[in-house]
């Protein structure tokens, strides 16, 4: 076991350390008060190649690895959350189109998306009736001879705004559940694509949340991205690895609430003095270090190619319940001062709260960690 | 012992609860505005809502400490600003005002102030506020504490820490030196919640209220606890509602999502806790009621009650997954209220000093 970092890992943290410094740290109470996708943090973040970390370098990638993508996201969420989820959703959408893609789709949209060309990609599973239970989808690809043409609708698409590129799940036959759900890519300006209205969420305002309308919606035969029917792992697949980056994206924004819950208890003199003050920040620093080794183990297989899909679901709902623990102990602890809007910890807590829901609820990661144990020990 | 509530009373709250669910539909979009509307502080002060700890012979409705203890729950459940806005003019501006000003100022101001016109802000005293007495009547400068209703209110009750004791004093929102600044707080953001600020303004003799050190105050603060309680009760128990509704309706993996063993005991263990920390409140408000030593048992509701709510909320919100973190659904705004209750009239580090000392007290410390 070894717990320290490369060179090069140390260079991938402190590069995201600096854009955060310099490009989200000046607009985030901005944008977290008027809300709207953050396309000149974007812009930026390709710059300081902050989209495509863990893709190969042929691809316009950093080829960072794993490790480095978990501490870059962490970095960056400690400062502005809203902007590091569509950071996330593009890192997971190059990774998967480098992972399950052809040479053409490979060459055609990964470069795109590390350099900004594409905007963001976005990752279009979820619909209305289909959260947790991505197999009762209802949205369909139907083949013809020119290509495929989809109908239905999604929902929640962080990005859904301005994304260049989405990844689309639909139906390809009428095989109950999971079965029979291919993978699509589908460019943002694609006839019969439309996006609704931004969501008017709790918090993450600088993130845009989306439904998309796909109204006959046609795309040619090599938009299919991996076999026909085997969508669902897929799905799977990224979400294992997208679990990885919302726990780092979580564990930054518990970080920056304890950040300023000391600063504040250094400016406070009687609050100093009480035990349960320090003690609050004593628990929020040992559960957020508990939560960083989980998520780095969790980086460290999925790097070193190793099984990791439970190892990431610990991650996920470990530190995504104790960033949220951690920033409800900041504010019990800065009281009135905790919650004026201009202290930042309020919108820790509305920005992380989301996390224990999206990209599987912490429900569904007790039921991937409790069949994993299960099998483990003989179940089936 | 008994549970219920007199027939009188469970009238009277069954009015703010039919009030809730015909006129707080829209409490989301006054949440974004920032701002309760006129309309709605008139409906509750046509139900006397405005009046309830003035007495009946100056124009209030008068009601029982248990009753005053209900009505922040059931109002809590429709919108928790209003009711909070509602507790500082009632439970603490006019109490204020019922208990201790002179019988001139009483007649005066408590009729019209039960009518709502105006409504008044009560201000904690605090550390940013200084006062001197002179001749004329009390000069103050500095800045009152975070107070929910500054924004909304027409007159400000401010509590002004001198060396003898706190003063306090009704001021006019328009008279030359006061001001008022705005806090964009986490949740309740209807209350208009701000400070009022003074630029070493005299305050007249005839607008003091009492005499400094007489420990109305600390009375109304302790009181203040329950009706926080109470209004922590109301948030999470409609937040409890809302939850279970929607588990019923929402279907996954083909079958209602309240099937799931994992919700159920989301539910089961928010309905436990909040009915435990209504009986707390309960009790705060019975003991205050019977003139028994309460404040330790009012801190105690408190905590319990917001906690509770704080929890109650949170599970509402994920079992509403990613529908809940919208502004569609009431339950994010329940959670940011019942967060903002935790910290609200001195944070519950504060209730749970108060109820630490209370024990010490009881087992023979000082």
């Amino acid at each position: 076991m070894d717990l320290s970092l490369t060179p090069g890992q140390e260079t991938v943290r402190d590069a995201a350390r600096q854009y955060a410094a310099d490009v989200l740290a000046p607009k985030a109470v901005q944008l977290d008060v008027e809300g709207g996708f953050p396309l000149d943090n974007i812009r930026a973040a390709a710059k300081a190649g902050m989209t495509a970390i863990n893709v190969e370098a042929a691809l316009g990638g950093r080829a960072a690895g794993t490790i480095a993508y978990s501490l870059a996201v962490t970095e960056m969420a400690r400062v502005c959350a809203g902007t590091t989820v569509a950071l996330c959703v593009n890192n997971m959408v190059a990774e998967v189109v480098a992972h399950f893609g052809d040479e053409a789709q490979r060459a055609s949209h990964v470069p795109r998306l590390a350099d900004g060309r594409h905007v963001v990609g976005a990752f279009a599973l979820s619909e209305p009736g289909a959260g947790s239970d991505p197999g009762a989808m209802r949205t369909r690809a139907i083949k013809t001879d020119r290509g495929w043409v989809i109908n239905g609708e999604k929902l929640w698409i962080t990005s859904g705004t301005d994304a260049g590129l989405f990844i689309v799940w639909a139906k390809t036959n009428d095989s109950p559940g999971p079965r029979g759900i291919s993978t699509f890519l589908v460019p943002g300006d694609t006839p019969g694509l439309s996006r609704g209205k931004p969501e008017h969420k709790m918090g993450l305002h600088g993130s845009t949340t989306t439904a998309l309308q796909f109204t006959d919606c046609e795309v040619p035969h090599s938009a299919l991205l991996g076999v026909e029917g085997k969508g669902f792992g897929v799905a799977m697949m990224a979400l294992d690895g997208g679990r990885i980056g919302i726990a780092s994206q979580a564990l930054g924004i518990g970080l920056a609430a304890v950040d300023t819950a000391v600063q504040w208890v250094r400016d406070n003199v009687a609050a100093a003095q009480e035990q349960a003050v320090l003690w609050a920040l004593a628990d929020s620093a040992t559960e957020l270090d508990a939560a960083r080794l989980l998520t780095l183990r969790a980086a460290g297989l999925k790097e070193r190619g190793a099984s990791f899909s439970q190892e990431a679901s610990h991650a996920k709902v470990y530190a995504t319940e104790r960033a949220w623990k951690a920033c409800n102990r900041v504010l019990d602890v800065m009281g009135e001062a905790g919650l004026d809007r201009a202290a930042g910890v309020e919108r820790n807590l509305r920005d992380v709260r989301v996390t224990m829901i999206y990209e599987g609820t912490s429900e569904v990661q007790r039921i991937v960690i409790s069949r994993n144990i299960m099998r483990r020990f003989g179940g089936s | 012992m008994h549970f219920t509530l007199t027939e009188d009373d469970q009238l009277i709250v069954a009015s703010v609860t039919e009030l809730c669910a015909k006129s707080m539909g829209q409490a989301a979009d006054w949440d974004d505005a920032g701002q309760l509307p006129g309309s709605i502080l008139t409906e509750v002060a046509d139900l006397g809502l405005l009046g309830m700890s003035t007495p009946q012979a100056l124009g209030g409705v008068e009601l029982s400490g248990i009753v005053r203890a209900a009505v922040p729950e059931a109002l809590g459940g429709g919108d928790a600003a209003l009711a909070l806005v509602v507790a500082g003019h009632d439970g603490l501006a006019a109490a204020h005002v019922a208990r201790a000003a002179t019988p001139a100022q009483r007649a005066a101001w408590l009729g019209a102030w039960a009518a709502g016109e105006p409504l008044v802000a009560w201000c904690e005293p605090g550390t940013e506020l200084s006062g001197q007495m002179c001749g004329e009547g009390l000069r103050v400068s500095g800045q009152t504490p975070v107070t929910a209703g500054v924004g909304l209110a027409g007159r400000f009750v401010v509590n002004v820490p001198l060396d003898r004791g706190i003063a306090s004093a009704l001021v006019l929102g328009e008279q030359a030196g006061v001001s008022r600044t705005k806090v964009d707080r986490l949740g309740m953001r209807a209350a208009a919640a701000g400070r009022v600020v003074f630029d070493d303004v005299l305050i007249p003799l005839e607008a003091l209220i009492g005499a400094p050190g007489d420990g109305v105050v600390a009375s109304l603060m302790a009181e203040f606890q329950i009706a926080l309680g109470a209004i922590a009760c109301g948030v999470g128990r409609a937040a409890l509602a809302a939850a279970s509704v929607y588990s019923m309706q929402r279907e996954q993996f083909g079958q209602p999502i309240s099937n799931f063993q994992a919700i159920q005991w989301k539910l089961a263990n928010a309905a436990t806790e909040l009915d435990a920390a209504a009986l707390l409140v309960g009790r705060a408000a019975w003991m205050l009621e019977q003139r028994q030593p309460f404040e330790a048992a009012a801190a105690q509701a408190k905590v319990a009650a917001s906690e509770a709510a704080e929890r109650a909320c949170s599970e509402a919100l994920q079992i509403h997954g990613g529908y809940g973190y919208t502004r569609e659904f009431p339950v994010e705004r329940h959670l940011r209220a019942a967060k903002t209750l935790s910290m609200a009239a001195g944070s519950n580090r504060a209730s749970r000093k108060t109820a630490a000392a209370a024990i010490a007290r009881r087992f023979g410390g000082s």
